[in-house]
């Protein structure tokens, strides 16, 4: 059965001699695998349309629980090179799209998933400030996943609480909290601003005047939660330190 | 004699591209060629896999401690050509239209893979810059997303130096039709035009 719908490339695999098992998180099927017959040769039929983050429309042909689909069309819509071309900018996306493929199941996540990361990709090519765009995409992401850290009340009993438990991704307050459990205290303006973020649309992020450090502490506290109850340790993590440290380029 | 029939089929699609259908027709070829041919298949296989080697200063493969294009005095030393594979040599070679040296990366930045810069031979490739006597190193990786930012990032390693790093041309491929090309390659095509 023939499939259409739209997808934003997130990853590719070579496969074979010029083959390639491409990624894509898609508008009516969320995260799905599909395989490409022959895109890296030079002259093929699908051009660029299979780099990341390529906005495409999409045909792919295969059974309704078809494993590995297989590409028949990509025409792009928006190539989004410009977010590509800029290294620093694309590794701190690539950390993003990273934790989309480790916390969406397959074939799940579809039109919301699929909008905020359009949503998030047209605002950076944009001009957007990066750090708080994917910081805002993070959070959404993990809220759509099931694995939002609850900040505000106390993940127990529902009172206001300030102590966030990481191992409880929660916080929690003085009359629930374990004994001699690691903890950070969440400062009003974060909880504020994380409340923010969640009930905002990305186009309202540019209007917000938030102090540096409080951004900067919020994008500390998820990537820790993100690190305990996701995945120990993101491989495209490692980049923006060593780019910044190497070729001394300034991160976002 | 079908187990040994059905053995070489099975060795034969671990090749890429070698599906079951081509494995079992090669399979019989084999068995009909003379038993000279067959068996120098063989042979260059395993020599292949027991004498190849990387070379110690570009990474190619060779039997030596230099590879030829290393060890050859009509190369020309001061310009480095940066590929991302062995296999990228050869395809260059036939071209014709370089005679300086190579280097290759053995594969190319991949954040989401996991693959850093310390995976590749990018230290090595400073190296021979450090030392000097280089005057350009053109940078061949491939035409894709992780291929700039290995390109990118090695023009940054290699800003301190004096020496000029250059991208090879982006563009059409000879033969095909613009209306075919998407919209990035068609806008790197244009970005790259020169004067006729």
């Amino acid at each position: 059965m023939l499939h259409r719908t739209e997808g934003i490339v997130l990853h590719s695999s070579p496969y074979g001699e010029a083959d390639l098992i491409v990624t894509s998180l898609t508008r009516d099927f969320g995260l799905i695998r599909l395989f490409a017959k022959s895109p890296r040769k030079v002259g093929s039929r699908f051009g660029s349309s299979l780099e990341p983050l390529t906005h495409a429309r999409i045909a792919f042909f295969g059974k309704e629980q078809s494993r590995l689909p297989r590409l028949t069309q990509a025409d792009i819509l928006r190539p989004f090179q410009s977010l590509r071309e800029r290294i620093s900018l694309f590794l701190q996306i690539s950390e993003a799209v990273e934790l989309t493929l480790r916390v969406l199941p397959e074939r799940t996540g579809g039109g919301k998933a699929f909008g905020l990361l359009l949503s998030t990709l047209r605002q950076l090519e944009e001009g957007g400030p990066g750090e708080t765009y994917l910081l805002y995409y993070k959070i959404h992401l993990l809220r759509l996943s099931g694995f939002a850290p609850k900040l505000g009340r106390c993940g127990r009993c529902g009172r206001r609480a300030e102590r966030f438990f990481l191992r409880e991704g929660t916080v929690l307050c003085r009359r629930c909290e374990p004994e001699g459990l690691d903890h950070s205290p969440i400062e009003p303006r974060t909880e504020r601003i994380y409340s923010y973020f969640l009930r905002a649309r990305p186009s309202g992020i540019p209007r917000l005047k938030v102090p540096p450090e409080i951004i900067r502490g919020l994008a500390e506290l998820i990537n820790a939660h993100i690190n305990y109850t996701v995945v120990e340790r993101l491989n495209s993590r490692s980049f923006p330190q060593l780019v910044e440290k190497e070729a001394g380029k300034e991160a976002l | 004699m079908k187990g040994l029939i059905e053995n070489l089929i099975e060795a034969l699609t671990l090749l890429p591209g070698i599906g079951r259908k081509t494995a079992q027709r090669l399979a019989y070829f084999i068995l009909a060629m003379p038993h000279k041919e067959a068996a120098s298949i063989a042979r260059a296989i395993t020599d292949l896999k027991e004498k190849a080697r990387f070379c110690r200063r570009c990474f190619n493969i060779t039997e030596e401690e230099l590879c030829s294009i290393c060890r050859s005095p009509d190369r020309d030393q001061r310009s480095i050509c940066v590929v991302e594979e062995p296999s990228n040599i050869m395809v260059i070679e036939r071209s014709g239209s370089f005679r300086g040296t190579y280097h290759v990366l053995l594969g190319a930045l991949s954040p989401i893979d996991g693959v850093t810069p310390e995976r590749l031979k990018i230290r090595e490739l400073e190296a021979r810059i450090r030392a000097g006597g280089v005057e350009e190193v053109i940078i061949a990786t491939n035409p894709n997303t992780r291929g700039e930012m290995t390109a990118q990032y090695i023009k940054e390693i290699l800003a301190p130096y004096n020496v000029t790093v250059t991208r090879i041309a982006y563009g059409l491929p000879m033969g095909g039709d613009i209306e075919y090309a998407d919209e990035v390659t068609l806008s790197k095509a244009l970005e790259g035009r020169r004067t006729l």
